[in-house]
């Protein structure tokens, strides 16, 4: 228990960065990550000593993330308009760099399931087979959704200097 | 992963840009880049973009843990909330070596291996979670199709009668039948009811006809994040499936039971719940 304990403890800097990344709201990050805590402690019989215990807490957080969605679509309420943590206050884009404001609108217009899948990769450093776990999708759905993120982010940051490029593959 | 079976593909450019192959990989990678400079162009946006995504959430590590996510404080209030449940249980035990039970009864009845039941539960939690997220066809018949339950008692050869469960908030959405298997664990057709709170929280019931020996079972398991609770009896099985906290479950199984196959003279056994003394 106790040792169990300390790796989900361990986690925690992670599972609130995802949090933030997902929600746009601090407050409502820890929220989440407060009840991915107690449901892992409840139901840490599940969890099989042999998988990696970082991605079963992200996708107990990840459940609990979708589920508020859903409910706040169910009743009609808007999600709070992004409360930017990092006010971006970046000047005009250097050559070769993004503006980080037109970065975070650019991610909340990807649909959510890409969202979800390129922070994950991006900001946890997860591996992929690890985040395709955590996302409860097959490997090649990640890649897929991978792809398509890094696409439309392209495009919706419009970034500058090549304007031309022919798409991979 | 061998050297040889590397393939540069669309995968490969992804695993370069996240800084997720080995050595020898990113070396093919950079040599093949030279050769497309095209690619080589999109892949360094996309490095870009992570290192603008990077930027914008920043990492947290150096951020100390706010007091209410402390994970030991959280399994304190976590086991607070069980001390009830388990002060039941160590009374149970505690009757029932008064009784003189063996070791070897106490066993049984405490670790009674229920392969059908265990079956039916995962049975239950699948069809759960296939259809509690469905938002136009969550159910096969809506609840005020007048011949709906008639339906599926035929179907499952069981009389049932959909519960009201409207004094705890829940409305009843209607129902679908799910097919019955054979072999080691046969069990005939089943009925799903789906019921739905004002704020969107699904429970579903999987109900079958009495199983073959029509003996009493109760079981209260958690499965994945749903709690699942079951019984059978000589008229059906049921497995109650939800998220709800127990507690909320628990309540909810009384009001089923009770309702459910309109007995009156049914005794409610609230499984691994209080046991009472003396």
């Amino acid at each position: 228990m106790a040792q169990f304990l300390d790796e989900v403890e361990a986690s925690i800097p992670a599972l609130r960065r995802y949090a933030r990344a997902l929600t746009r709201n601090a407050d409502h990050a820890d929220d989440l990550v407060q009840d991915c805590i107690e449901r892992a402690i409840r139901k840490q019989t599940l969890w099989k000593p042999t998988g990696p215990l970082k991605a079963w807490l992200f996708r107990i957080l990840l459940n609990l993330y979708r589920n508020e969605l859903r409910l706040h679509r169910r009743r009609g309420e808007h999600v709070p308009v992004e409360t930017l943590l990092v006010e971006p206050s970046v000047a005009p884009a250097q050559p070769g760099r993004i503006a980080l404001n037109e970065m975070s609108r650019a991610i909340d217009t990807l649909n959510g399931e890409q969202r979800e899948a390129l922070l994950l990769v991006v900001l946890e450093g997860l591996s992929y087979s690890e985040a395709a776990d955590a996302l409860e999708i097959p490997l090649g759905t990640l890649m897929s959704r991978l792809g398509r993120a890094r696409a439309a982010l392209r495009k919706l940051t419009g970034s500058g200097e090549e304007p031309r490029l022919r798409t991979v593959k | 992963m061998t050297a040889a079976k590397f393939v540069i593909d669309a995968d490969a450019l992804h695993g370069y840009a996240d800084g997720q192959l080995t050595p020898d990989q990113r070396a093919a990678v950079e040599a093949w880049l030279v050769d497309h400079p095209a690619t080589a162009a999109e892949i360094a946006g996309w490095m870009r973009q992570n290192e603008a995504l990077a930027a914008l959430f920043p990492p947290l590590d150096h951020e100390p843990t706010p007091d209410r996510l402390r994970p030991a404080a959280i399994a304190d209030t976590v086991r607070r909330g069980r001390w009830h449940g388990l002060r039941n249980v160590a009374a149970a035990l505690v009757l029932m070596a008064a009784a003189g039970s063996t070791g070897w009864v106490m066993r049984g009845m405490l670790w009674q291996e229920e392969p059908l039941a265990e079956h039916l539960i995962d049975n239950a939690v699948a069809a759960h979670a296939v259809y509690v997220q469905e938002k136009t066809h969550a159910v096969e018949v809506a609840a005020n199709s007048p011949n709906l339950m008639r339906w599926l008692s035929n179907r499952i050869d069981s009389p049932i009668d959909a519960p009201n469960l409207s004094a705890s908030g829940f409305t009843f959405l209607g129902g679908r039948l799910l097919p019955g298997e054979s072999g080691e664990h046969a069990h005939g057709p089943a009925a799903q009811l789906m019921y739905e709170n004002a704020s969107a929280e699904r429970v579903t019931l999987y109900i079958t006809g009495a199983p073959p020996d029509k003996k009493q079972v109760w079981k209260y398991e958690q499965r994945g994040n749903v709690d699942a609770y079951y019984w059978a009896d000589a008229a059906v099985t049921c497995t109650i499936v939800t998220d709800l906290p127990e507690d909320q479950v628990r309540g909810l199984g009384k009001v089923i039971f009770e309702q459910l196959t309109r007995k009156a003279d049914s005794t409610w056994n609230p499984a691994a719940a209080p046991a009472k003394v003396g």
